[in-house]
């Protein structure tokens, strides 16, 4: 997104920098640097290229040892721009630090970039923005699915958030539930975060998320066991149901000291139980910062096998293979599954979003990906701003678990080029502004917060700027009737199947990305197909 | 000898098969199970399923050649044999008795192993089409001479027919090109000079800068320091004022005196003194067949520590290092004053790597499809690299000889990646390289066969056996090898050498692990969205034209008025 420096607040100007290419570190170029309000923004003396940081962006600032040019420092972003500086005058290089500490730091979420006005923004969206704000409703995608029905009935249980805070104000349950039953099964789960229905497929099989049950050793609740029965028998085509706790069997016996843990077999009728293993999200957080030092050190000759210490792909592979157990068991088996780690708000997202994706071909459309993300991220109360780190908090909640969610579909995308409208690109975007904080979408944790900050009235969303630039996001090999953009999607899970994903963990080293990228021609072949369609159109009124 | 003195039992009922397929609808490889007859001809093994009213009859064909390695498993119960083949297909065949296990391996064993040129199956081939000696002179060395010196009359370069009876060197072809002021008798010197006599030859120029590639084998210094004023001259002689002459030894500065000792040697400053040599290192085709063998264990058994393997194996090192050292030399040739002349130990297999890569970086010409084939053969057939002994086996396999060496597969590889770097830029695709690979282990052709211009010139190949190119210029066959994208690029095209850009060649290393449905489809897209664009330009100028006929009527009318129009 393109300012103008002269209506963005300057605060300082540092002379004498010069900018190290990252694959050439022999490569310098000279330019200065501007911080704004929001901005870090780097403009080169003789091509007057500019490079523009949001602060917000800013994942690191490191001080390197001084050298003979001056004083390195290494900007890290959370899209994965690095920038090394190396600054002539020490001084100036503490007041750079200690204006991004000021600025790039956020403590409170009014201080947040969408919260700010945006002329930009406002020119681009301003006569759309009042209509498309509310894209989704929870009720209408469940209505998709054809519910409610005599089966599936929708609670205003939680109207007020009162159940849970952390979930939706509407939920699907069993129609033969009572409200008793579901709030005493609310009081046995974690955060609250009981039962409820994710995805019903057109089988009748059902997939349902929930959090860990506070069993510790031998706790039970009757009214939970009877939940699970009543979702099992929603389902005419099994006698059983899986219950899959998506994590390493160790970390949940861990869970068990400490009053929780998982579902006893014995205590519930007709469940098989399976652990999966994914790790959590420390495990994950330090697999990225492996990665993106593996990416960034392009000379590195050994790369593979830093790719293989990273287990980086070994995660991605473990989510995807769940979701593909998921997705068995729901379509092959005709069985209903019920998904959860500790909480439910971090793997058993990755794993419900990406198995309906699978499972259901609407999904992998530009609009239904969106109300994918919306219902089973947003409302389900995944935690984008800890995730995130959209403030200066606690560095041990950040994790970049919807970013994997993300790559997980990138794969898919490589394996099944014709079976999705959108295209890498609105991924990488969507990556980048998750993180950015120009738009309200993914800022709180969950529908309630939002709903506090007034994230609607107040802020633009994301889908809506997505939306102005929707020709950029089309995959022009996209076919809507095909096998693979019409059925269940069954991706290969072989270790061999998964790639490093380059346009985004080296997003902007242009020396080693492509130098002719596929899908940028082939996009600008159909963008140029539809625009001579249009001008033979208008030569045929014309004649 | 005759075929059928090697087939012991040309045909065994109750065989079962078992390989390994793609279940499309569950995306999974799924083990086939296939009951019925082995026979043996004298170039096949041919397997056919019992009549089952049920399942259509199914044949598979295995030709002797392909197979590259044969494992024997008798135990008590179970009489088995794997078969894995040179394009990494692999199958397994339960025999229902122990002697006829015994024999079939034995006669596979030898067919498999065949190495008289003359039984080969090209030459059994011929009535797969009609044999074009037009494809067979596809290339010509005039040909070539006119596109480098479009105007030969201030060309520096000359058309030498010395070895036109392949006695100064046996592995050169018939004719080539050297500097205008040296005499056929230096360079008989100079091929005296230099191993398996290959003197200095021009291999490509570069009009745009007036710069080239020369390439030769090491010359032959031996311990006493020889030198040879003549071998010397051609040098000074090929280099005009104001270039900058680079002596590239594809070989490691370490390993030099090894070579002095043996009889061999390098260009020395002080009897070259314009030309400066640099020392980099290629592994050499045996090292690489063993990068081949770990690469493609990686990908069969790819469970655990893939990434880990497929480093290991160093292929990727040695993409790497073939694509950098071309770039280096384009680079020079491009945009500095840099000229070249390229060997390693006997100048035919990284020297031929690194020259004609360098080319499909500099030249457009070597991107276009007769352009890719003409380099081929002007750089490797004709050059002399050693097809029949570095592709009798493939990873599975090597022969005691150890002359196996897969230098054009890695080859291949290369400008693969550099196909996927520069999607628009070459007007071939994969499947051309794939067809490539899978013609040069085994093929119904006789391109490939021997192992230079002489040996091909005394099988006759040329009058008895099909050129591969005949296939290739089928109307039917080369719409599959056409980029559907590809636009002519007159630029110097600079590849990415980083492994983060580089990639696995999984539709061929993994060809029969993956599921390449989802792949085809999009490539038929591709081709839809080319031709649909294409269509739409043709409506709208037809449009256009209406409109300006209508215009010049009104205007002719009267109606309209000029000026405006």
């Amino acid at each position: 997104m393109k300012l103008d420096l002269e209506e963005s607040n300057v605060i300082t100007k540092i002379e004498n920098v010069q900018l190290e290419d990252r694959s050439n570190s022999k490569i310098k170029t000279a330019g200065l640097l501007y911080l704004t309000i929001s901005h870090l923004v780097f403009i080169e003396t003789n091509s007057k290229r500019e490079i523009w940081i949001y602060y917000s962006l800013i994942n690191s600032i490191e001080k390197l040892p001084l050298s003979i040019n001056g004083s390195p420092i290494l900007i890290r972003t959370k899209h994965f721009l690095n920038c090394l500086f190396i600054i002539s005058k020490e001084r100036d290089c503490q007041t750079l630090v200690q204006v991004l500490n000021q600025y790039s730091r956020p403590t409170k979420y009014h201080e947040l970039l969408c919260f700010r006005e945006n002329s930009h923004l406002k020119k681009l969206l301003d006569s759309t923005h009042k209509n498309n704000q509310q894209i989704y409703h929870l009720e209408s995608e469940y209505a998709r699915m054809g519910l409610p029905n005599n089966k599936w009935t929708m609670t205003n249980l939680n109207s007020d958030y009162q159940i849970c805070d952390t979930y939706p104000n509407v939920l699907f349950v069993p129609a033969s539930v009572e409200d008793k039953i579901l709030q005493s099964s609310a009081n046995f789960r974690s955060r609250g975060r009981l039962p409820v229905l994710s995805y019903l497929h057109p089988n009748g099989a059902s997939l349902t998320r929930c959090s860990q049950p506070l069993s510790g050793f031998n706790g039970r609740c009757d009214e939970d066991e009877q939940l699970l029965q009543h979702i099992l028998m929603t389902n005419e085509n099994s006698k059983f149901m899986y219950v899959v706790d998506t994590r390493p069997k160790i970390n949940a016996m861990a869970n068990k000291a400490q009053g929780k843990g998982y579902e006893n077999e014995t205590n519930y009728k007709n469940i098989q139980f399976h652990f999966i293993g994914i790790e959590n999200i420390h495990v994950m957080r330090n697999s990225l910062d492996k990665l993106v030092k593996c990416a960034d050190s392009s000379s590195n000759s050994s790369f593979l096998t830093e790719l293989e210490k990273t287990e980086w792909l070994k995660h991605i592979k473990a989510i995807i293979d769940t979701s593909v157990f998921l997705v068995e068991a729901i379509n092959d088996q005709n069985t209903s599954v019920l998904v959860h780690c500790s909480d439910g708000w971090d793997r058993t997202a990755q794993t419900c979003a990406l198995a309906s994706l699978l499972l259901d071909p609407y999904y992998r459309s530009i609009h239904g990906f969106q109300v994918l993300i919306e219902k089973e991220w947003l409302l389900f109360g995944h935690k984008f701003s800890h995730r995130c780190g959209h403030l200066f908090e606690n560095d041990k909640e950040i994790s970049p678990i919807f970013s994997q969610f993300l790559e997980c579909v990138w794969q898919l995308q490589l394996q099944f080029p014709c079976a999705f409208e959108f295209n890498e690109t609105y991924l990488i975007k969507l990556h980048e502004h998750v993180y950015s904080c120009q738009f309200g979408t993914f800022i709180g944790n969950c529908q309630k917060e939002r709903n506090d900050l007034k994230i609607n009235e107040l802020t633009y969303s994301l889908w809506d700027y997505f939306q102005s630039k929707i020709y950029d996001f089309i995959n022009p090999l996209y076919i809507p009737n095909s096998v693979y953009s019409n059925s269940v999607l069954r991706p290969d899970t072989r270790i061999f199947s998964f790639k490093f994903w380059r346009s985004l963990y080296n997003r902007f080293d242009s020396t080693i990305n492509h130098s002719e990228k596929l899908i940028d021609s082939l996009s600008m072949l159909s963008y140029n197909t539809s625009s001579l369609q249009e001008y033979s159109k208008l030569l045929e009124k014309v004649n | 000898m005759d075929f059928m003195d090697l087939i012991e039992m040309p045909r065994v009922d109750n065989v079962k098969v078992y390989r390994q397929i793609q279940n499309y609808e569950l995306n999974q490889l799924v083990t086939q199970k296939l009951f019925g007859s082995l026979n043996l001809t004298s170039h096949h093994l041919i397997f056919i399923t019992q009549t089952d009213l049920q399942k259509p009859r199914e044949e598979i064909w295995i030709v002797h050649s392909s197979i590259d390695s044969l494992e024997k498993n008798v135990t008590e119960a179970k009489f088995q044999l794997m078969i894995k083949c040179k394009n990494f297909q692999i199958y397994f065949v339960d025999f229902p008795t122990a002697y006829c296990c015994n024999s079939i391996h034995k006669s596979l064993e030898s067919l498999s192993n065949l190495t008289t040129e003359n039984m080969k199956l090209p030459f059994f081939c011929q009535t797969i089409s009609k044999i074009n000696q037009e494809d067979w002179n596809f290339y010509s060395i005039e040909k070539s001479y006119k596109r480098f010196f479009p105007n030969e009359d201030s060309s520096e370069w000359r058309i030498s027919e010395i070895n036109n009876d392949f006695k100064i060197s046996p592995s050169y072809p018939k004719k080539v090109i050297v500097p205008k002021n040296i005499d056929d008798q230096a360079l008989i010197k100079s091929s005296q000079f230099r191993s398996m006599g290959r003197f200095p030859i021009l291999s490509y120029y570069h009009k745009k800068t007036n710069s080239f590639i020369l390439r030769s084998s090491q010359p032959l210094l031996g311990s006493n320091n020889k030198r040879c004023k003549e071998d010397e001259l051609i040098l000074k002689c090929a280099l005009p004022k104001g270039k900058q002459g680079y002596v590239y030894d594809l070989r490691d500065a370490s390993i030099l005196k090894t070579a002095v000792s043996k009889g061999g040697g390098y260009e020395t400053e002080v009897n070259y003194p314009l030309w400066k040599r640099i020392n980099k290192h290629m592994d050499r085709f045996d090292q690489l067949h063993i990068s081949y063998s770990k690469l493609i264990d990686a990908c069969i058994n790819s469970s655990t520590q893939f990434f880990y393997k497929l480093d290991t194996s160093a292929w990727f090192y040695n993409i790497r290092q073939a694509l950098y050292l071309s770039f280096l030399i384009a680079d020079e040739i491009h945009n500095k004053n840099g000229c070249f002349l390229i060997h390693g130990w006997d100048g035919l297999d990284n020297t031929l790597l690194i020259s004609s890569l360098a080319q499909i970086l500099l030249d457009p010409e070597s991107r276009t499809l007769d352009g890719f084939i003409d380099l081929i053969e002007r750089e490797w057939l004709h050059a002399g690299h050693p097809f029949s002994k570095r592709y009798f086996k493939s990873a599975f396999g090597i022969t005691p000889q150890k002359q196996e060496g897969p230098v054009f597969v890695l080859f291949l590889d290369c400008v693969r990646q550099l196909c996927e770097q520069f999607c628009l830029s070459f007007e071939f695709n994969e499947d051309f390289l794939i067809m490539l690979f899978d013609n040069l282990y085994t093929s119904e052709y006789g391109t490939f066969l021997g192992n230079n211009q002489n040996e091909r010139e005394q099988l006759l190949v040329s009058s008895r056996t099909v050129s591969l190119w005949t296939y290739v210029k089928n109307e039917e066959n080369i719409k599959k090898f056409i980029n559907p994208l590809y636009k002519i690029n007159d630029d110097v095209i600079w590849p990415s050498i980083f492994t983060q850009s580089l990639s696995l060649w999984s539709n061929l290393f993994l060809r029969f692990q993956i599921n390449s449905k989802p792949n085809d489809e999009a490539k038929k897209e591709i081709v839809k969205l080319v031709e649909t664009n294409l269509q739409v330009k043709i409506k709208v100028e037809k449009l256009r034209n209406e409109l300006l006929e209508l215009q010049k009527e009104a205007i002719d009318a009267g109606v309209l008025n000029s000026e405006n129009y």
